[in-house]
């Protein structure tokens, strides 16, 4: 999935081309359904959020810019990625059921798999992260995979609230400025 | 807020970490303050590779349907963009048309039975029903606007005690419920309402009350584009009658 044809996808996008909306979604869904469905353990959840970030980007897609918005990827990521924290939270106030125990939904953790074939980016990140300490990163990495809040990640644990919050800070400002001296 | 400040809240929008009032706050200064939406860009970039390692998940079949049938088949030639445009849409106005006549006939048989039914089990309206909120923002804890909904006459007045959407922005109206029941729109906010106006789905008693919460959420221009809001919660109250 080279980045230069969703750029290209986008572009068509943006100029009302239904071919290359439909092309764009069957190189992309499935990622972003993975992302929405980790976070969201709910498979009917995550379709919708899913079906909300295409339409997003089938009316937006003259917005996306690499220069400001990274990858192809990067942007599509990020729409999914907010949208399904959004619903997330908004199911949390109104308290829904939790999804059925047998629902058979991935694990939040990473994919040892798709580990194995990470980008240069990855592998950076990854290796600012080696620095810090395991529970520091542990923190971090519930948060993004599966959209956990402070409070959530602290009950999780088992620690308090004001410790998760210190170590998702320090470990956000290692990456940010390992990341910065790394040049990416 | 100090710089640094700002770049911890970038962050921390972007990891995901915060609560619903701290994210419905991040998202207002997305649109408000350029240094933070430029500041939430870059933690995007930081933190896309993480991204890379989650697997894909094939999503149902139903989903690339409802979006083909929302947005139309592809199956014009790709080097011809408005003709494309022109077949797919000639080809959906032709398949809708030849929906429309089988469902046309089944449509007049059932209306007559559909109108006395809904005449013998309308609920009764109280007569001069009338239901308030009051929306306050969830970041600030003050009242925004304020929202009256006329039952029988099934009109809505929304008046904004100070607040008004950012340019190019929408602000949606929602019924929401604790329940389970789907959010219902009410439509946008007029930017200076100043009489009730009619509402654009029909009201009934019991879809006001229970934990009915009435919410504005900020919209792209022209609000949500399926019935579903797209964006981020700045107002909300509960629904009281009366």
């Amino acid at each position: 999935m080279a980045g230069k044809s969703l750029e290209h996808m986008i572009t068509g996008i943006a100029n009302g081309e239904r071919r290359a909306f439909h092309q764009l979604y069957d190189a992309t869904s499935a990622k972003l359904y993975g992302v929405a469905i980790r976070i969201l353990k709910r498979r009917e959840l995550a379709e919708e959020v899913v079906h909300d970030t295409y339409l997003k980007i089938w009316h937006h897609a003259s917005e996306f810019t690499t220069t400001r918005s990274g990858s192809p990827m990067t942007w599509m990521m990020s729409i999914t990625r907010n949208r399904a924290i959004d619903v997330l939270r908004k199911r949390t106030e109104a308290r829904l059921p939790e999804a059925p125990e047998h629902q058979d939904v991935p694990s939040g953790d990473p994919d040892p798999l798709a580990l194995a074939v990470q980008s240069a980016e990855l592998r950076a990140l990854m290796a600012c992260l080696s620095d810090v300490e395991p529970d520091h990163v542990k923190c971090l990495l519930m948060a993004y995979y599966q959209g956990f809040t402070h409070e959530e990640i602290a009950e999780e644990l088992g620690v308090p609230v004001g410790t998760v919050k210190s170590r998702v800070r320090r470990t956000l400002a290692k990456v940010r400025d390992c990341l910065a001296d790394d040049g990416t | 807020m100090t710089a640094h400040e700002r770049d911890q809240l970038a962050a921390e929008y972007v990891l995901g970490t915060l609560d619903a009032v701290e994210r419905a706050e991040a998202a207002r200064l997305i649109e408000h303050d350029p240094e933070f939406a430029t500041a939430v860009e870059r933690w995007e970039l930081l933190l896309a590779p993480l991204a890379e390692a989650v697997g894909p998940v094939a999503p149902p079949r139903s989903l690339r349907q409802r979006l083909v049938d929302y947005i139309g088949d592809d199956d014009a030639s790709p080097d011809d963009p408005t003709r494309q445009f022109d077949q797919s849409h000639r080809m959906s106005i032709s398949r809708r048309l030849a929906d429309m006549r089988i469902a046309a006939v089944g449509l007049i048989a059932l209306a007559a039975v559909a109108l006395s039914v809904f005449y013998a089990l309308r609920e009764p309206v109280q007569p001069g029903a009338q239901y308030v909120a009051m929306l306050s923002d969830p970041a600030l804890d003050e009242i925004g606007y304020e929202a009256t909904i006329e039952l029988e006459e099934q009109r809505l007045l929304i008046r904004s005690l100070g607040p008004q959407p950012p340019a190019n922005k929408s602000y949606e109206v929602w019924l929401m419920y604790k329940d389970g029941r789907k959010s219902l729109t009410l439509g946008l906010v007029e930017r200076d309402p100043s009489e009730m106006t009619k509402l654009p789905v029909k009201l009934k008693a019991g879809d006001l009350t229970g934990k009915v919460t009435l919410a504005i959420s900020l919209e792209a221009m022209g609000g949500a584009p399926v019935g579903q809001s797209m964006g981020p919660l700045v107002f909300a109250g509960p629904v009281e009658q009366q």
